[in-house]
């Protein structure tokens, strides 16, 4: 029961409620077959709303979904939920309580027009527990299993039918933070198992970065940016973007003669090839580990906070600015102690237009 | 000599160990016992037969046969009706769903007995039935009797005891499993069936036994509607007759255990309640369905509620002008009915409580049997109770002194609505948690005390709330009241039940539509605010 994995493709689509602003403004983007594209961002920010308007749960007011290569939801075109073979993680799994879980499992196996035996079920079904790693347990009801067991059959019952594409609604949320991380992994070996393209809803960061191909940030309806993780990090489009996934120090600075580089308290900084104007007022942003500190008197430590695998503080430069720096254990200072920073030589910054 | 560097010694709080049974469980049990008394007391008079038993036999069986009937008709009516009638107003996008949900509710005010004698007060002549299909051209049936009058007035009223556990139940259920099985490649239909229906079939199952057990106990409408049943055989023969009554009382009891089992066996497996954060629901769109259901909803609103309601209204209102009718006269049976529900709603409220404090923060065995018998006996029809108690009175030596007495009148309520207590005041205990019991312990170690500034005061919306529900019971019971009230004692329901017997609509009427309007008042308070909350 083979199928290709297919290409998702928004094209200016928007959702909007009945008297409310639009949750999804103008949206664009292709998901490449076989990627996993996280949608991020904070709540509110329309995530959910354009992930369901893909499956066809809601309906777009503006714009064309297609899904390999077949029009799904366009000016003229409408097909049905059920009828565009996507699969659903919710994100409290909604796994059926009054059947069990190989019947969960085979739930989407019996609709109309699936055609497959009785054994065909029963075989796909143990291939399906072997891959989520839950084999032995089909005889069981859900609310017997942990949350993280649920999690994996709810993603097994999705994945039932062979889905072209898989989308992941805060699959992970529901979950306490130790569990999160554990089933996270497991459940990124078994898409990139699969080879299935999905898309999922996070509003956390980490999430995204760690599972996604590709992270599409998004805030009040519209997408800021979508890029690689790194991109993200390191090329943010805007401050909005460069704060939310991750935390950032703007340094005041000015820019070189040459334009290639800025001078600011923490020395000079190498800076993106993005052609800028000599001697214009920027704000270099400075992720914390990009800072340097030896012993010295430019800046004052403010604040210490140790993680183990390393320690955040806060440093309160001579002419008022706050930066915080982030440094591995391994020398550590106290509060009060004096320190001269400077910036991590290889790293390029990213710059913005002074306010 | 104290020495004032050392803090003065605390006296421990005394840690009663789990094992052992506390004062409270042994009152519990023992109140227990009481309600557990007419049960067993039936029973047992059941086998002292002193005549053949083919005669007690012939007598029985055909009411037998049509009590089953009718219960099991208006049963699933009932069902079929309130769990359409929720789906309606709680997942569709019918117009005025809101309004729906509260109005559907409040054929519930009626007494089933009050809305039997308004159908026939309005199609007897001069009634606005009778004037209406007069006015159509039809002829008004001369009779409204037998099993289809009996079948569409108790269902008309009884279905909101499906309606609203249903409706609660498909507010609360996830939207997300219908999704899901939509994403599997079902419709919308299938995905209904296959997923929200056997989630709401407990609620469909537990109101379907409400309304089994509400007809097994009926008495007023059905005699009205000359329909006849067991609770007419226990009524009819309990003093020429005492074997045969009690023969009959024991078959209801059968009856109300077999029904009730039943339910538990097709209840199954029921699947915990989730709670989840979420999307709201997406509503099912009906499109030009929209205009049968609106009809359908006014059609069941105005035969559950309006028609029967403007019935009295017309014949009182005929009566004040006419000057037939007098509202002092219903000063006493007001004032009456009002003394007796009060009594009842404290005394049960009291009674119950000690039991809903032992299930609640010690659950075992041992509560959960006293818990059992209070239940018990809402299952087991009023009339029966009623019996028990009066021939115990009568009989038993040392409890001649209760026999007509107001006094075992409210005994009789406390046993029958025990039930609708209990719930609440488990409730209430559970509003005072753990935490804040041992916090109180160690800031105040006289139990009087905190019993009054701590626990009372958040008990007491659950308290009221169940005394509420009481005193809404007892204001419809009619059987019981019948059976039990002192003579000359007249409440709202047994003056209106003589007056519908006799044919005074106009009396009735206003009679009626006074127990009606205290009714609502209670119904809104306790149930259709709370709903409207939600």
């Amino acid at each position: 029961m083979a199928r290709d994995r297919a290409a998702v493709g928004v094209s200016s689509v928007s959702v909007s409620y009945v008297g409310a602003r639009r949750a999804v403004d103008d949206v664009s983007f292709v998901a490449e077959p076989g990627s996993i594209t996280a949608l991020l961002g904070p709540s509110g920010c329309g995530k959910t709303s354009l992930l369901r308007a893909i499956a066809g749960l809601e309906r777009p007011t503006d714009g064309a979904i297609t899904v390999a290569d077949r029009v799904v939801s366009g000016p003229r075109d409408w097909v049905k939920p059920e009828h565009r073979n996507i699969g659903m993680v919710f994100q409290d799994g909604a796994l059926f309580p009054h059947l069990t879980v190989a019947d969960n499992i085979a739930f989407g196996l019996k609709a109309a027009g699936v055609r497959a035996s009785r054994s065909d079920r029963d075989a796909r079904v143990a291939e399906l527990l072997t891959l989520v790693d839950l084999v032995g347990l089909g005889d069981r009801l859900p609310d017997t299993l942990s949350g993280g067991q649920q999690q994996r059959v709810a993603l097994a019952r999705s994945l039932a039918p062979n889905p072209s594409v898989l989308l992941l609604d805060e699959p992970f949320s529901a979950l306490d933070a130790g569990l999160r991380i554990h089933v996270r992994a497991e459940v990124v070996r078994i898409l990139r198992e699969v080879g299935v393209t999905s898309i999922f809803v996070t509003h956390d960061q980490d999430e995204a970065f760690v599972l996604g191909d590709r992270v599409a940030v998004m805030r009040d309806g519209r997408i800021e940016q979508i890029g690689s993780p790194d991109e993200l990090y390191r090329l943010p489009v805007d401050r909005w973007v460069a704060g939310f996934v991750g935390e950032a120090n703007f340094v005041p600075g000015t820019s070189s003669i040459d334009a290639c580089c800025a001078e600011t308290s923490l020395g000079q900084i190498p800076l993106t090839t993005e052609p800028i104007s000599s001697g214009s007022a920027i704000d270099v942003l400075v992720r914390p580990e990009q800072i340097l500190m030896s012993p010295g008197d430019a800046a004052e430590v403010v604040s210490v906070e140790y993680y183990g695998h390393d320690v955040r503080y806060e440093l309160l430069l001579d002419d008022g600015t706050r930066l915080a720096a982030r440094t591995h254990p391994d020398r550590l200072l106290t509060r009060g102690d004096r320190v001269s920073i400077a910036f991590d030589g290889d790293a390029v910054a990213t710059v913005f237009p002074s306010r | 000599m104290t020495d004032l560097a050392t803090p003065p010694r605390l006296p421990t709080p005394r840690r009663t160990p789990i094992a052992s049974p506390t004062p409270l469980l042994v009152v519990g049990l023992a109140i227990g016992a009481v309600f557990a008394v007419p049960a067993v007391y039936v029973a047992i008079r059941a086998f002292d037969v002193d005549r053949p038993l083919d005669d007690t036999y012939q007598e029985v069986v055909g009411p037998l046969w049509r009590t089953v009937q009718l219960g099991a008709l208006v049963s699933v009516s009932a069902a079929a009706i309130g769990t359409l009638l929720a789906w309606a107003t709680v997942r569709t996008d019918l117009p005025l769903r809101r309004f729906w949900r509260m109005a559907l509710i409040l054929p519930l005010v009626l007494p089933s007995f009050v809305g039997a004698g308004a159908f026939i007060a309005g199609l007897a002549p001069g009634g606005i039935i009778h004037d209406a299909l007069d006015l159509v051209g039809i002829t008004p049936p001369r009779r409204f009797r037998g099993l289809g009058a009996s079948w569409l007035v108790l269902t008309v009223f009884t279905y909101p005891y499906v309606l609203l556990p249903v409706s609660a139940r498909l507010v609360a259920l996830r939207s997300n499993q219908e999704e899901s099985a939509r994403m599997l490649g079902f419709g919308p239909r299938q995905a209904f069936i296959r997923t929200t229906l056997p989630a709401i079939r407990p609620a469909i199952l537990a109101g379907g036994l409400l309304v089994f057990l509400y007809t097994l106990s009926e008495f007023g409408a059905v005699q009205l509607l000359g329909y006849d049943t067991l609770t007419r055989v226990v009524f009819s023969t309990r003093r020429d007759d005492p074997s045969t009554s009690f023969a009959a009382a024991a078959t209801l009891l059968v009856l109300a255990v077999a029904v009730v089992a039943l339910e538990r066996r097709l209840r199954g497996r029921s699947s915990p309640d989730g709670r989840v954060a979420g999307v709201a629901h997406r509503p099912t769109e009906l499109g030009w369905r929209k205009v049968p259901a609106t009809l359908t909803c006014i059609a069941v609103l105005g035969l559950g509620l309006l028609v029967p309601v403007l019935s009295l209204a017309t014949w009182a209102g005929r009566g004040i002008q006419n000057g037939t009718v007098g509202f002092g006269e219903l000063v006493t049976p007001a004032l009456n009915t009002a003394v007796v529900a009060v009594l009842a709603a404290i005394i049960t409220v009291a009674v119950v409580l000690p039991i809903a404090v032992e299930t609640t923060r010690r659950p075992r065995v041992a509560s959960s049997v006293a818990a059992g018998a209070v239940l018990g006996g809402f299952a087991i029809p009023g009339l029966v109770i009623a019996l028990a108690l009066a021939v115990i009175a009568l009989r038993v030596t040392g409890f001649g002194w209760l026999y007509q007495t107001l006094g075992l009148l409210v005994i009789g309520y406390v046993i029958h609505f025990g039930s609708q207590a209990l719930a609440s005041s488990e409730q209430a205990v559970r509003a005072v948690p753990d935490r804040v019991r041992e916090q109180a312990q160690l800031l105040e170690p006289n139990a009087w005390r905190r019993a009054a500034t701590v626990e009372f005061p958040l008990m007491r919306p659950g308290l009221v709330a169940g005394g509420g529900l009481v005193m809404l019971a007892t204001l419809k019971e009619l059987p019981a009241t019948l059976l039990l009230a002192p003579p000359g004692f007249v409440t709202l329901a047994t003056e209106i039940w003589g007056g519908f017997g006799e044919g005074f609509y106009a009396e009735t009427g206003a009679a009626s539509l006074l127990l009606i309007a205290l009714s609502t008042a209670l119904t809104w308070l306790l149930v259709l605010r709370p709903t409207a909350r939600r």
